[in-house]
């Protein structure tokens, strides 16, 4: 190899901003006649510009205007979420001499009464049932009122406001979530065996990778059978969507007797069009069109005809939403 | 409609920087101004989270990003750099610790002993040989130095912008950028003229 100009350094460095003024002049015209120079230059600008130039896939219009929507809805509710904390600490500061006395009060009753007491919290209500022989213990935090379980069946009422302190049952094997309702737990030797909702909407988040919502009249059992994992790819799936395929571990039984799993956690339908398909997008397309339109019927039924078509398609809970007709 | 803004001029007055005042607005608790944000960003946010990312969940970097922008907005500090420059330093910061997530992800799915492949750029239809050289060379590098080597070579910032965004001294920039270009050119070799 032949020996390089010393000063090839300084191409790097004039790029990064590194070398400026009278040097950088100085540089570039040593340039002019340094064909090592000239082409280091060119080969940092062709670097930069085969990288810039590596196609990124296709940020198709659809795909931006769903993640659009995601966003400002999501930005939404935490908003709104916020707004209502500072709203509720300044009427907690209003009435915090009260609030203390009604603490005291509450807190007196609880230990007393134990476990099987309704506990009036100020902004929750939790009736929590141990059936005989069942493991499990209770804390209030100032966030979290906490359940473990460890063995058996625990039945819980939660009546509880929006912004109120969450309320969570850790299993040996992952944690449920109520978002408040009127559900049962069970855990048979360190797994958690089955959970059912009489009322509202449970989260259920398990370490072997369960993550699902359960409504009204819907419960999970798990399987005896191994986690058969299927995971299939295509053109719009994500590697969320990857990860949430492990809950085919187990089946939602709603109340019908209608066995599903939930979208977004579902392979494609074995029969009629390919979930996340152009013609789904396009399926999809149409009822947002529509509701641009302002045609709400139209778009009602054309919400309907997707669902039928796609019972298990990406944008299901969307879709569901425009079919009911229920704002935001 | 998505309408490309030219990029900012080096070195321009702040004053000018077109995304202030809409960062100001969404600051003050105007949600109308982050879909106005996103409008203008998102698309290249898109392409810079698919280029940096080491896994295909561009998607969700750019909704966490756009999502914490809207929460830390009233702390945006305009002299310290443009709207823009600051935009991709949340990204970046979302991207660090997503990596680290994404380690346990994998860990996870490693237990669960089940051999599920991570789409890669690869099975993009449509790309070339190439696209598939740039996007393994990039893989190879470390996080700090793809992302660094992205902002400044395919973003266009500045040394100076990006060591502010990114919080290291401008020495770093600028030795992750010689280190980046040297691995690049290493693996990719210099390009054949077309
Ligand atoms: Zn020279």
């Amino acid at each position: 190899m032949s020996e390089r100009c010393p000063r090839i350094w300084e191409v790097e460095a004039i790029r990064d901003g590194r070398l400026r003024g009278e040097s950088r002049l100085a540089h570039e015209r040593h340039r002019e006649s340094c064909e090592d120079c000239r082409q280091e230059a060119q080969a940092l600008a062709a670097l930069a510009e085969r990288v810039g130039r590596m196609p990124t896939g296709a940020t198709d219009d659809l795909g931006l205007r769903r993640l659009r929507q995601c966003v400002l809805e999501r930005a939404d509710a935490e908003a709104s979420g916020r707004k209502r904390h500072t709203r509720r600490r300044i009427a907690l500061l209003g009435i915090a001499a009260a609030l203390f006395a009604a603490l005291l009060i509450v807190t007196t009753a609880w230990i007393r009464n134990a476990r099987e007491a309704p506990i009036a919290r100020v902004d929750l209500v939790v009736v929590a049932t141990g059936e005989p022989g069942t493991r499990w213990t209770r804390t209030t935090e100032s966030s979290v009122e906490r359940f473990r379980l460890n063995d058996g069946v625990l039945s819980l009422r939660v009546e509880r406001p929006a912004g109120a302190r969450r309320v969570l049952v850790e299993v040996p094997d992952g944690e449920i979530e109520d978002l408040g309702t009127t559900f049962r737990v069970e855990v048979r030797g360190g797994k958690t065996a089955r959970v059912g909702v009489q009322q509202g909407i449970v989260r259920v988040r398990l370490r072997d990778g369960v993550a699902i919502d359960l409504k009204e009249g819907e419960s999970w059992t798990r399987e005896p059978a191994q986690p058969v994992l299927s995971v299939e790819h295509n053109a719009v799936s994500t590697p969320v969507e990857v990860a949430s395929a492990a809950p085919s571990v187990s089946q939602i039984h709603s109340g019908t007797g209608v066995s599903r799993v939930d979208a977004g956690t579902a392979a494609p339908a074995a029969s009629g069009p390919a979930v996340g398909s152009p013609e789904e997008d396009a399926a999809y397309l149409r009822i947002l069109e529509l509701l641009r339109a302002g045609r709400r019927d139209a778009a009602r039924e054309a919400a309907r005809v997707y669902l039928a078509a796609y019972p298990a398609g990406f944008r299901r809970a969307e879709v569901q939403r425009v079919a009911e007709d229920t704002p935001r | 409609m998505i309408r490309k803004v030219p990029q900012l001029v080096r070195g321009s007055p702040i004053d000018e920087d077109p995304d202030e005042p809409v960062i100001r607005r969404l600051g003050s608790g105007d949600l109308d101004a982050l879909g106005a944000l996103y409008d203008r960003h998102a698309p290249a946010l898109l392409r810079f989270a698919r280029r940096s990312a080491p896994f295909d969940d561009a998607q969700d970097i750019v909704q966490t990003t756009f999502l914490r922008v809207s929460r830390i907005a009233a702390r945006y500090d305009p002299a310290r750099g443009s709207g823009r420059a600051w935009l991709y330093g949340v990204a970046a910061q979302v991207l660090r610790e997503r990596r680290r997530s994404m380690a346990r992800l994998t860990r996870m799915l490693a237990r669960l002993g089940d051999a599920v492949s991570i789409p890669r750029a690869e099975d993009t239809p449509g790309q070339g040989d190439d696209a598939v050289a740039v996007d393994q060379a990039l893989d190879r590098l470390s996080e700090a130095k793809r992302v660094t080597f992205l902002l400044v070579e395919v973003e266009g910032f500045s040394c100076e912008e990006v060591s502010n965004v990114l919080g290291v001294p401008i020495g770093t920039v600028w030795t992750r950028l010689h280190h980046a270009r040297r691995e690049l050119r290493a693996v990719l070799g210099e390009e054949q003229a077309k």
